[in-house]
C-alpha cells in the first residue's frame, strides 16, 4: 500500500475483513480493536501538520485546542451528557483509579466503605485491594448470580452507613454480561451513594445514556471502540468531587496534567462520533452473528457451556466452555490457524488459571478452564463463521483426545510472563 | 505565509520516519499486546525494540524503561513512587525553578504533611551546589532536579548533584524532558536513579513518555490494573505511540551531535542579531551551559503577551513560557526566581529551535522582529503600562 505523501496526507483506509478473511480472523474485539479508518483519517491531521500544544495560546495551539475539544463534544453526544463532565485520560485503567481513589482520598477522615463485584477488571479490584491494605477504604465484593448478573438486592444490603461508593462494572469484559446498572444505581442513591461503573467494555457496543443511567462516575476507554490505545476519559457528574491523580499543569480543568495528546484525543472523537451513528445498527448485526456462532458451536460440541447464557450480554461476545479442554492451549491453537481469540481477559491471558470471573459465577473450574472468549466486531462477517466453527471444533476434539503433557505445560509458562 | 515555528520547546512536530514507524500499528498489526496469538505476539517484539531504542539514547538498560503517558506522569511517578516506599521519610529537596509537573505535584505533597526545600537559583539560573548539601536532612526521601530549565535551557550540573547525592545515600530523580535528545545523557557515566522524560519534545506524540528506574530501585505504582510493564505502569499499551517514541529516539541518537552543533550555531546567530538589532534586550541565563536550541530574552517595555500574539499574527510562533502556565498572565516563576523584575519579566519570549529549523527561518524571524518589537513598545507608550 502506497503511504501518503506530504499532499495526500490521509491513509488509504483499509478493509479489514476483506484483508483478513483471506488468512486470518480477528475475533478478540474486547482485548483490543482495530483503528477505524475514519478514525484514522480524523487523526492523521493531527499527527503531521496540526502539531501545536493545546495549551499554547498561538495559532497552532488554538487549533489543536480545537480538536480536543470537539472530540470532547462527540464523546458527550455519545453518552448524553454535557462535554464539561468529561476528562480525558491516558486509558481505563487510569479512570478507573482516579475515580476511586478520588473518593477514597474525599473521606479519608471519616471512614470509607466501598460495595463492589467480585468480577471486576484488575484495574478495580488491584486498586481497592491497594487501597484496602494501606487502611484507607473497607471493601465489600458481591459475587453474580449463576449467570453472571449482580443482584441490585445485594448491593443494597451491602451498604453501610460509612459506605460512600458503589462501583460496578456495567458490562463484564468476559462474559459480556450487562449489569442492571440503573437498578444498582436507585437502590445506591435511595441510600445516599454514589455510584460508578467501569463502561469500558459496553461504550460503543450497546448505548449508554450516563443521564437515564443516573451515574455519578463512568469511565471509558478509546481502544475498545475502534479509536487507538493510549487514550481514555472519564465522567464526574461534579467535576470538583475529583482529586486530580496526575498533578502538573492545568490541562484537563486541572483534572488531569500533561500535555494533551491530541491527535489521539482527536481520534477518540472520531472514535466516538461513528459509535453513535453505527452502534444501533451494528449491535443487530453483531448479535446475530454471535448467536449463530453460538448455536453452530454447539452443535459440534455438545457440552459446551455458555457463560451467561440466560442474561442479557454484550453483541458480539460469546464466552464457551469446552469441558476436558485448557483454553489458553486452545487459544494458541487457534492462533496457529489464524484465528484470534482470548481465554479470558487480555490482561491476564499469560496466566493458566481459571478466570475469577467464572470462578465466580459458580462454574467449576475445570469447566472454567475450558473457556475461550469470541469477541466479535466490526472486522468480522458472516463468511468467517463456517470455517471458524469447523476448526474450531476440530482442535478441541483433538486436545481432548491429546492433553497436553507436562512438558508443554512448562513451555507455556516460560513463554509468557 | 509560511509559518515560522519556534515553540520546541513546548512541543516538536512527529517526524516523518515516526509517522512512518507509527502508521502500520494504527492499521493492520492492531492487535493487544498482552495478547497470545499472533494478532499479538508479534507487537510484543516491536515494544522491546522500541524499548530498547528508548534506552540507547540515555545508556541505560531496556529492563530500566518503564513507558508512561508523558513526562507529567513520569514525574509523578517517580516522586511519589519513591515518597510511598518508605513513609518514615517525610523531605525532599527540589528547585525554584522546576516545571509544573514537579512544582505542583510538591505542593501539593506539602499538604500532606511533606516538607520540601526549593533550592534558590542566581541570576544566571544557576544552582549553588552548597545550598543543596546543606538541604539534605536524615529523613530526605529523594532530591528531585531538572536537567534542563524549559524556559531558559539552562542546564543544572547533574554530575556534580548525583555525587553530591551519591556520597550521601539520597535518590536522585531528574526531570529529563527537555535535556533528553538536545543534550547529550550518558546513564552510564552519570548515576541518577529515576529520570523522566517525553515523547513529544523529540518528534514523538505527545501521550508517551517514560521514566528511567535504575536497575535495583524500587517504586510503587501509582496505579493499579493489568501486568503491564511489569506492574509498574498498568493499562493497555499504546503501542503505536511507544513505537513511535523508539523510532524518535533511535533518531535523535543518529543525530544529536550534528542537530546539537547546528541549532547552537543557528541559536547563536539569532541571540547575536536580536541583541544587535534590537535595543533594551535582555538574555535570561545565557551563560553556557544551556541547551543548543533555547533562547530565552526579555524586551523591557514590552508586554510579552501582546508581542507574540502580534508575532502569532504574522506568523511566527514562540511563547512566553511554560505552555502549560501561558493562560496566565503572572510572570514565570522561573525568571523571578532568576531575579529578573516583574516589569521586565512580563516581556519575555522564548524561542526553542528544532532539527528542522533552517537558516533560513532564522534570518527571517531576525529580520521580522525588530519591527513587531518596536511596534508594541510604541504602543505601550501610547496607552501607557497599567
Ligand atoms: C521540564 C519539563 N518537565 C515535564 C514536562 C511535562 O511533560 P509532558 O508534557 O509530556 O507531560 C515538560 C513539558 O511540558 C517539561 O518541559
Ligand atoms: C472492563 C475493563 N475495564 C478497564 C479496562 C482497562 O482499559 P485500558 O486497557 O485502556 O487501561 C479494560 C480493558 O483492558 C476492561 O475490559
Amino acid at each position: 500500500m502506497k503511504r501518503d505523501s506530504p499532499t495526500t496526507r490521509h491513509a488509504i483506509p483499509i478493509n479489514w475483513t476483506e484483508n483478513l478473511m483471506s488468512k486470518r480472523v480477528y475475533m478478540d474485539h474486547n482485548a483490543t480493536t482495530p483503528v477505524d479508518p475514519e478514525v484514522l483519517e480524523a487523526m492523521l491531521p493531527y499527527l503531521t501538520d496540526c502539531y501545536g500544544n493545546a495549551s499554547s495560546v498561538h495559532e497552532w495551539g488554538i487549533e489543536a485546542r480545537y480538536g480536543v475539544e470537539k472530540a470532547r463534544v462527540q464523546l458527550g453526544q455519545l453518552l448524553g451528557v454535557p462535554e464539561e463532565t468529561l476528562t480525558f485520560t491516558s486509558c481505563g485503567s487510569e479512570s478507573n483509579n482516579t475515580i476511586l481513589r478520588s473518593v477514597a482520598h474525599q473521606h479519608s477522615s471519616e471512614g470509607c466503605h466501598i460495595v463492589t463485584s467480585s468480577i471486576e477488571h484488575p484495574c478495580i479490584y488491584r486498586c481497592l485491594e491497594d487501597l484496602e491494605s494501606s487502611g484507607s477504604v473497607a471493601v465489600t465484593w458481591i459475587d453474580p448470580e449463576e449467570h453472571g448478573v449482580i443482584d441490585p438486592d445485594k448491593i443494597g444490603k451491602a451498604i453501610r452507613p460509612d459506605t460512600r461508593l458503589v462501583s460496578v462494572m456495567l458490562a463484564n469484559n468476559e462474559t459480556g454480561v450487562v449489569q442492571p446498572i440503573r437498578e444498582i444505581a436507585d437502590v445506591a442513591h435511595a441510600k445516599g451513594v454514589g455510584v460508578h461503573s467501569d463502561t469500558v467494555q459496553a461504550l460503543g457496543k450497546i448505548p449508554i445514556h450516563l443521564g437515564d443511567l443516573d451515574l455519578d462516575f463512568a469511565t471509558f476507554s478509546a481502544h475498545k471502540v475502534y479509536g487507538p490505545k493510549g487514550i481514555g476519559a472519564f465522567y464526574a457528574k461534579d467535576p470538583t468531587s475529583i482529586v486530580p491523580m496526575i498533578r502538573g499543569g492545568g490541562q484537563e480543568n486541572r483534572l488531569r496534567a500533561g500535555t494533551e495528546s491530541v491527535p489521539f484525543i482527536v481520534a477518540f472523537g472520531a472514535a466516538a462520533e461513528k459509535a453513535f451513528r453505527v452502534q444501533n445498527e451494528e449491535a443487530g448485526v453483531l448479535d446475530k452473528l454471535r448467536n449463530e456462532l453460538q448455536s453452530r458451536l454447539i452443535e459440534g460440541i455438545p457440552e459446551a457451556v455458555v457463560c451467561g447464557q440466560a442474561a442479557e450480554r454484550l453483541p458480539g461476545t460469546l464466552c464457551i466452555c469446552f469441558p476436558g479442554v485448557l483454553g489458553t492451549y486452545l487459544v494458541l491453537d487457534l492462533a496457529e490457524e489464524g484465528i484470534a481469540v482470548s481465554s479470558g481477559s487480555a490482561c491476564s491471558a499469560n496466566q493458566s488459571k481459571p478466570s475469577h470471573v467464572l470462578v465466580a459465577m459458580g462454574i467449576a473450574p475445570e469447566v472454567a478452564q475450558g473457556a475461550v472468549r469470541f469477541s466479535l466486531g466490526r472486522a468480522n462477517s458472516t463468511d468467517q463463521i463456517d470455517e471458524l466453527v469447523t476448526t474450531t471444533v476440530n482442535l478441541v476434539k483433538q486436545q481432548r483426545d491429546h492433553p497436553p503433557g507436562k512438558d508443554e505445560e512448562l513451555d507455556l509458562l516460560s513463554l509468557c510472563d | 505565509m509560511n509559518t515560522l515555528y519556534f515553540d520546541n520547546n513546548a512541543t516538536t512536530c512527529v517526524a516523518p520516519e515516526v509517522k512512518e514507524a507509527i502508521l502500520p500499528f494504527l492499521e493492520e498489526r492492531y492487535g493487544n499486546p498482552s495478547s497470545p496469538h499472533h494478532f499479538g505476539g508479534s507487537i510484543e517484539g516491536d515494544l522491546s525494540t522500541a524499548r530498547q531504542k528508548v534506552a540507547a539514547l540515555i545508556g541505560a538498560s531496556p529492563k530500566e524503561i518503564f513507558f508512561t503517558s508523558g513526562g507529567t506522569e513520569s514525574d509523578n511517578l517517580a516522586i511519589r513512587g519513591v515518597l510511598s516506599m518508605d513513609t518514615t521519610r517525610k523531605h525532599i529537596v527540589t528547585t525554584a525553578v522546576e516545571h509544573s509537573a514537579v512544582l505542583v505535584q510538591c505542593r501539593e505533597l506539602e499538604k500532606m504533611g511533606i516538607d520540601v526545600t526549593y533550592l534558590p537559583v542566581d541570576s544566571e539560573g544557576t544552582l549553588n551546589l552548597s545550598d543543596l548539601e546543606k538541604s539534605i536532612r536524615p529523613d530526605t526521601a529523594l532530591v528531585s532536579i531538572m536537567w534542563a530549565n524549559n524556559e531558559t535551557g539552562v542546564l543544572f550540573p547533574i554530575d556534580e548533584v548525583s555525587r553530591i547525592c551519591q556520597d550521601r545515600g539520597i535518590l536522585l530523580h531528574v526531570d529529563g524532558v527537555q535535556a533528553v535528545g538536545k543534550a547529550p545523557i550518558d546513564l552510564t557515566q552519570t548515576r541518577i536513579d529515576l529520570l523522566a522524560i517525553s515523547g513529544h519534545k523529540i518528534h514523538a506524540p505527545k501521550g508517551v513518555g517514560a521514566l528511567y528506574v535504575r536497575s535495583g530501585i524500587k517504586i510503587k505504582p501509582l496505579f493499579w490494573g493489568g501486568n503491564q510493564e511489569r506492574g509498574r505502569r498498568p493499562g493497555t499499551e499504546p503501542v503505536p505511540m511507544i513505537v513511535g517514541f523508539g523510532k524518535a529516539a533511535e533518531l535523535a541518537l543518529e543525530s544529536i551531535r550534528e542537530d546539537s552543533g547546528r541549532m547552537r550555531l543557528q541559536r547563536d546567530t539569532l541571540e547575536r542579531g536580536i541583541l544587535e538589532r534590537i535595543p533594551d534586550t535582555i538574555v535570561n541565563g545565557g551563560k553556557d551551559p544551556r541547551l543548543p536550541n533555547t533562547l530565552s530574552v526579555c524586551f523591557d517595555r514590552v508586554e510579552g503577551e501582546a508581542l507574540l500574539m502580534l508575532m502569532d499574527q504574522n506568523g511566527i510562533v514562540a511563547s512566553s513560557g511554560s505552555a502549560c502556565l501561558s493562560h496566565k498572565l503572572e510572570p514565570s516563576h522561573v525568571l523571578l526566581a532568576m531575579g529578573v523584575g516583574e516589569e521586565t519579566a512580563q516581556g519575555a519570549v522564548r524561542f526553542g529551535l528544532s532539527r528542522y529549523t533552517s537558516d533560513e527561518e532564522i534570518q527571517q524571524l531576525l529580520e521580522t522582529m525588530p519591527a513587531l518589537v518596536d511596534k508594541v513598545r510604541s504602543l505601550t507608550r501610547r496607552v501607557g503600562r497599567s
